[in-house]
């Protein structure tokens, strides 16, 4: 059962997966189709690269060979037969990073796992869809690597997934499991569709599902004492509705531990206190997700080092935000309270893709507060570390795989587009180069690529560039 | 030149303002009415009465106002890094480097933020109604003065937003719709927020809620049909009881008698219900029609070819109209786009999806278009500033995305005198910004509306409370604003009294989802 | 010689009152079939064919196949020999009682016990030319059982089973319902794993899901949606067990996933009417030389879909050899009866067709359809309009 869990560390993992890929036959499979074909040598030059947040150089250069940052500076030295994609009024930065996503998910009934309220030892990356649209739509947005965070529906949810948007199909997956997510607040009770009350057939699966919070911590609490009992070796008392099952225990063990992190989503107050609470009582730590009303617990936040991933800004609620009442006290400015206080935060678009994706949420954090150092932190290097993957992703460096876009103009400006958007050495995406932002009359949309066995004339114009491997077909 | 004439003039123009956009205005006026009788110079005289009082009483009103040394993006020129617009009444008197202060002027420092002309949301779809879609599917008698809140949330928020004028539609469920207005989004009543009633009539040609294609258009042809028919049998009837009158046998085919009663028919003899449709088939009536789908178009515009208000005809577009690029070309007409700039559509053959920026497509065939936003929508797509600024993103050129929401949506409506642009003989509609309008950094600090300061951000209760910290937060000195009850909220000082009011008003936390928007 | 033909007139007489014909020659009997031309086991199409059939299994066949003295020969001048299709996925027979909805989990199920050998479903089938059959469990359920591979005619139901098939599995939203667990995707695939850990651990397990969880033997799986196949990639990449996709629709669009299976897809149902991004899929995946088979999940759609599905893949480009390989070698490969079926060559069973025309034309007819050498079906010559094309245009004649 261990086989799977992924213990965390670094750039091991990194390569751990690649070898733990195995068989030949199937990393043939693997690499041999789609985008990871070809991928030669790219020399991106640009107006200024913001290598991390805190170093930016202007006027660089970044070389690309076989999907590996080979080289950044003033001026690298490009290869014969190098692509060169010359951008002298762009930024480059490295590939946003979304730490809380739920890209991939298809039919809502897949999301859920009603067998148990207790599902860690479920595995988003089992059911989640590498080729929706919502990856491609994410690349296109300048997001490079998402963590797909399980579904809201279980108190004890899933473990989520590291994934690349885009780029070569043999790379697309970075974490296989990383992080159980659990969820305190209205969502598990509301979800539960089938929730009700036992008639006739006395309590089923189907009736399992807490209806209130407190029955809902009941089951949190329960579910780690459990596996703290068994973990001392003996069993504990009752083990009725509410127990985790035995194939979850161990992953429970492995929170407790700290082996696999925690994530907890809770949105109003009182849930964000509840999580510190619960945990407080069994010692773990946990990363907060969406965290509405962070702003109301920024002391106890600090106090224990709670890292929150914060998203999405919004000023009216929507969906399940709207009807659970659990964001109805939003703030403009907790991003910036966050962090003044001295909060790890990062932001996240979670369900939101498109036009509202990560640059959009880096956008308006700016325009509440954020400068734009802060912003690229919180959608880049801080994620990163968030899920440990800081060495391969969140910033532009040697030696790292090529997750990199360069905008239009000043990243996260409202009239700034993703131009090129590179993923694992593959450019995704890559719109036309324009000569200047203003002055130019009705270029827009004309980036039109053509599509191989498409009637054309049937659409006029394409906004994506090119991208992927479907295009082939 | 003869000022006295002027200042007449401007004070009518204020006393306008006082009943269209400052309900305090227009209490003094209706307290100190019962004297006044009907004469101009009676009414004036009570006016500057009424100004005076609310003068002395801290009000802001109408005034001479000059803001200095701003840079001025008046939308019809070029951008003046730094100037001064003159505003008397509620009108522009001057706008450049530099203007002549009068000895009255009430100056305010604007140097370093943007003067930017109020933004127009030119086919606000059913929002800021309570219920915006009638069953009825032929209904020209309806009118959305009747469905107007003030109270909306939506109408602060536009406000905070820059939206100075509003064109309040029926929503796009619909064949027939009602009568729209143009207002502020400042008042406590309809009529305070009024700038033009009855503006134009609501068409739709995509199905309404229930209907399909043919029924729609069926039931489209038939109203007018069914008029035209009414029209021609009032005409003979008319006729035929002319002959009467006179005591004379009808001596002439019907089509001769209907041609010649045509004349004769008074406005009483026309059904209420029918009225709009008579103003709109005599092309006296502008008509926003909606088409959702590519294949809409052509047949809008027939019908509005075919029923004589081509001419005066808008057609407000979803995103897949682009395909009708050419037929919209050739048409002329202005159009309103979806507020979702970007079409998406998967491929049949690969199924990739395909996206599509409409409005590039419309700025490279010349077809005239005005940006829509999206109510209700969370950030984004819900600020005009943010889809022109889309525009320019993806290659549009700034002055055409910046007409967009303003100039160009002022003259769909036939205010193109008025609105749109800083320039001299306009209504004061002026937007104080912090910066660039198309830049995401932006606030909307001052709004003007018909000379009067209405919006100051720094008076903006609830942007304070979005904005709040945590000790604000937990020591619920600005923070707990919204649960408290209306009415307790600090008062304001002069200047920004109306988002005060307005604030006081507005529903704790409801958002602006009032009703269904198509 | 004299008593054969006495035979033969009197099979004659037969055909001609009453228009169906029982199997003419006997299966004991060799006889030969002299043809314009056949198809090879690669689908390529052989000018001038032979094929001599002996005991119900081919015994020779070829372009320069001499007849022995004193075999009886069936002319065929005009007609083309094809091997009989086998479609990969039907419930013939049991359309709707295909397994009960209590439990998502059957793996002791065998669609064996489903084989009804008289229902009228496996004439129209033989009509359609396909000779050979895989009876699966229904869609719903995460483990649906055993299928089974039968003959669509013969004698007695011991001699049409043509043996077990592979196991059934489903990944389909059908699958997954609130009412019983697992209830997702996710809990679906953390069960098979659960299981396939639990069967590796008991080697003496022999069953049809312990053989496959060993990597003994494939599953045909339901993959309706896009989504599935990635997690069937994932399945197979975690536990190196052998998937076979069924439906895979979207397989053109998951080539990376459909790769790393390692195995042919089955595709279809495929109809006029649906779209080019499925229609197009076989020619794209020939182009990245991924095998396929194709199905008609008959009887909700007619078995003769099988035939008609191929000719809508060469509408969009495909060859016909790869077309000749979804309908008979591919499929046999994936049930795990290529020694039998599939393909005339030495040995195997003599299920073939005789076509007036080309053999995925599909203006030819299928005039004969042979099952273990005996005749099952023979076109009713006064349906066929003209004395050309008649199947009888040669009558069978002693060498």
């Amino acid at each position: 059962m261990f086989r799977r869990v992924i213990i965390v560390a670094g750039v091991a993992l990194w390569a751990a997966f690649c070898a733990s890929s195995a068989a030949a036959d199937v990393d043939a499979a693997r690499t041999g189709s789609g985008q990871g074909a070809d991928r030669g040598s790219i020399v991106l030059k640009a107006g200024k690269i913001y290598a991390d947040p805190s170093r930016i150089i202007e006027g660089g250069e970044v070389l690309i060979e076989d999907g590996k940052i080979v080289a950044v500076g003033k001026e690298v030295t490009a290869p014969e037969g190098a692509r060169v994609i010359d951008r002298p009024n762009g930024t480059v930065t490295a590939g946003l990073i979304d730490a809380n996503s739920t890209a991939g998910f298809t039919r809502r009934t897949d999301r859920a796992e009603h067998e148990f309220e207790c599902i860690a030892h479920l595995r988003v990356i089992d059911m989640i869809d590498l080729g929706h649209r919502a990856f491609e739509r994410l690349a296109s947005a300048g997001v490079t690597t998402v963590y797909v965070s399980a579904d809201s529906a279980s108190v004890i949810g899933a473990q989520g997934a590291v994934v690349q948007t885009g780029g070569p199909s043999d790379q697309r997956v970075v974490r296989e499991a990383y992080g159980v997510k659990a969820t305190i607040g209205r969502e598990p009770i509301y979800k539960g569709s089938r929730s009700r009350t036992p008639r006739r057939r006395g309590t089923t699966y189907l009736t399992r599902r807490p209806t209130t919070r407190m029955g809902l911590v009941w089951v949190f609490r329960k579910s780690f004492h459990d596996a703290q009992t068994f973990a001392r070796g003996s069993k504990p008392g009752s083990r009725g509705a509410g127990s985790p099952v035995d194939e979850a225990i161990p992953y429970l063990q492995a929170i407790l531990r700290g082996d696999i992190p925690l994530r907890i989503q809770a949105r109003a107050q009182l849930d964000i206190l509840t999580a510190i609470r619960v945990t407080d009582e069994f010692g773990i730590p946990f990363v907060l997700e969406d965290a509405t009303d962070a702003n109301r617990c920024v002391d106890e936040l600090r106090e224990r080092k709670i890292p929150v991933i914060f998203g999405p800004l919004f000023d009216y609620p929507s969906g399940l935000r709207r009807g659970g009442g659990e964001a109805n006290r939003y703030r403009y400015s907790t991003p910036s309270v966050l962090l003044n206080a001295g909060v790890t935060m990062a932001l996240s678009a979670n369900d939101l893709t498109g036009e509202a994706a990560l640059p959009q949420q880096a956008m308006y954090a700016m325009r509440f507060g954020l400068t734009r150092r802060q912003a690229l932190a919180a959608v880049t290097t801080t994620p990163a570390a968030l899920l440990e993957i800081q060495d391969i992703a969140g910033s532009v460096a040697e030696g790292r795989p090529a997750n990199l876009v360069v905008w239009s103009g000043e990243p996260f400006d409202v009239t700034t587009r993703a131009d090129v958007v590179v993923i694992g050495g593959c450019i995704v995406k890559e719109c036309p180069a324009r000569s200047s932002a203003a002055g130019k009359k009705g270029t827009g949309g004309s980036g039109d690529q053509g599509i191989e066995g498409a009637s054309d004339g049937w659409w006029k114009a394409r906004l994506r560039g090119v991208s992927g491997d479907l295009d082939r077909l | 030149m003869d000022g006295g004439r002027r200042d007449c003039a401007e004070s009518v123009e204020t006393w306008t303002v006082c009943r269209t956009g400052v309900e305090t205005m227009r209490r003094c006026t209706l307290w100190m009415k019962p004297g006044g009788g009907s004469r101009p110079w009676g009414r004036l005289f009570w006016m500057l009465a009424a100004i005076f009082t609310a003068a002395v009483g801290g009000r802001a009103v109408a005034q001479t106002i000059v803001l200095e040394g701003g840079r001025i993006i008046p939308v019809s020129g070029e951008t003046i890094k730094k100037g001064s617009i003159l505003i008397r009444g509620s009108k522009i008197l001057a706008v450049g480097k530099t203007v002549e202060v009068p000895f009255d002027a009430k100056v305010i420092d604007v140097s370093g933020k943007t003067l930017f002309p109020g933004m127009i949301d030119v086919h606000v779809a059913g929002l800021g109604l309570d219920r915006p879609n009638e069953n009825v599917p032929v209904a020209p008698f309806l009118n959305v003065y009747d469905a107007i809140d003030p109270s909306l949330l939506f109408f602060e928020d536009a406000l905070r937003d820059g939206i100075a004028v509003l064109h309040l539609m029926q929503g796009n469920d619909c064949v027939i719709g009602g009568l729209s207005r143009v207002v502020h989004p400042i008042g406590m009543t309809p009529d305070e927020m009024t700038i033009v009633p009855d503006l134009a009539i609501k068409i739709a040609i995509t199905p309404k809620t229930g209907f399909d294609r043919m029924l729609q258009m069926a039931t489209l042809r038939e109203a007018f049909l069914k008029f035209a028919d009414d029209m021609e049998r009032l005409a003979e009837e008319r006729y035929e009881e002319k002959l009467r009158d006179e005591k004379k046998d009808l001596d002439v085919p019907p089509a001769v008698a209907r041609e010649r009663g045509r004349a004769l028919i008074r406005d009483e003899d026309i059904p209420d219900k029918d009225r709009n449709l008579l103003l709109l088939t005599r092309g006296k009536l502008p008509a926003f029609i909606y088409c959702g789908r590519a294949m809409d178009v052509p047949r809008a515009i027939k019908i509005a070819k075919d029923n004589g208000f081509f001419e005066r005809c808008v057609l407000v577009l979803g995103s897949e109209c682009y395909k009708a690029v050419d037929v919209l070309k050739e048409a002329g007409r202005p159009v309103v786009l979806d507020a979702e700039l970007i079409h998406r559509e998967t491929d049949p053959i690969t199924g990739k999806e395909i996206e599509t920026f409409v409005p590039g497509v419309m700025d490279e065939a010349g077809v005239t278009f005005a940006l829509q936003r999206r109510s209700g929508t969370s950030l984004g797509e819900r600020y005009l500033w943010y889809q022109a600024a889309r525009c320019v993103r993806e290659g549009i050129s700034r002055a055409a995305a910046l007409e967009a929401i303003t100039l160009r949506p002022a003259q769909m409506l036939g205010l193109g005198d008025r609105f749109g642009t800083l320039e001299p003989g306009k209504d004061a509609s002026i937007l104080v910004l912090s910066g660039d309008p198309l830049d995401s950094q932006t606030w909307v600090e001052k709004v003007i509306i018909e000379g009067v300061p209405v919006y100051d951000k720094a008076e903006d209760i609830r942007l304070k409370k979005l904005f709040a910290t945590p000790e604000e937060e937990l020591g619920g000195a600005a923070g707990d604003a919204d649960e408290k009850s209306p009415g307790t909220s600090k008062p304001a000082a002069s200047g920004g009294q109306a988002s005060t009011r307005k604030t006081t008003t507005e529903k704790a936390e409801e958002p602006a989802g009032d009703g269904s928007h198509d | 010689m004299s008593r054969q033909t006495g035979t033969i007139v009197a099979a004659l007489v037969a055909t001609w009152a009453a228009g169906f014909t029982p199997p003419v020659e006997g299966g004991d009997r060799p006889f030969a079939v002299r043809a314009k031309a056949y198809v090879d086991r690669d689908g390529s199409v052989v000018n001038g064919a032979t094929l001599i059939v002996k005991d119900g299994k081919v015994s020779a066949i070829g372009s320069d196949v001499r007849v022995p003295a004193g075999c009886f020969v069936l002319d065929r001048p005009d007609a083309t020999i094809c091997p009989g299709f086998v479609d990969p996925h039907v419930t013939l027979g049991a359309m709707g009682r295909t397994g009960e909805a209590a439990n998502s989990i059957e793996t002791e199920a065998d669609a064996a016990e489903l084989f009804n050998r008289y229902h009228h479903d496996f004439d129209r089938a033989v009509r359609a030319g396909v000779t050979t059959v895989l009876l699966t469990p229904r869609s719903s359920h995460l483990v649906g059982g055993r299928t089974v591979a039968v003959k669509t005619a013969g004698e007695t139901t011991l001699t049409r089973i043509v043996g077990p098939g592979p196991i059934k599995l489903s990944l389909a939203p059908a699958a997954f319902t609130t009412a019983r667990p697992p209830t997702s995707l996710q809990g679906g695939l953390a069960r098979l794993r659960g299981m396939i850990a639990a069967a590796r651990a008991d080697r003496n397990d022999e069953g049809a899901f312990a053989k496959w969880a060993r990597g003994e033997a494939v599953a045909i799986v339901d993959t309706i949606e896009a989504a599935e196949l990635g997690s069937l990639a994932r399945l197979v990449a975690d536990e190196r067990v052998k998937c076979v996709a069924l439906h895979g629709n979207y397989a053109a669009e998951r080539l990376s996933d459909i790769k790393l299976t390692g195995q042919p897809v089955i595709l279809g149902t495929y109809e006029f009417t649906d779209s080019l991004r499925f229609t197009r899929t076989p020619v794209i995946l020939q182009r990245e030389g991924v095998g396929f088979a194709l199905t008609s999940n008959a009887p909700r759609y007619g078995p003769e879909l099988l035939r008609i599905g191929a000719a809508i893949a060469m509408a969009q480009g495909l060859d016909a050899a790869a077309a000749h390989a979804a309908l008979t070698t591919t499929p046999a490969e994936i049930i795990g009866v290529q020694d039998r079926v599939g393909s005339l060559e030495v040995g195997k069973d003599a299920d073939f067709i005789l076509m007036d025309g080309q053999s995925l034309d599909l203006t030819s007819r299928i005039i004969e359809v042979f099952v273990d050498g005996r005749r099952v079906y023979r076109a009713d010559t006064r349906e066929a309009g003209g004395t050309s094309r008649s199947p009888d245009g040669a009558a069978g004649r002693v060498n």
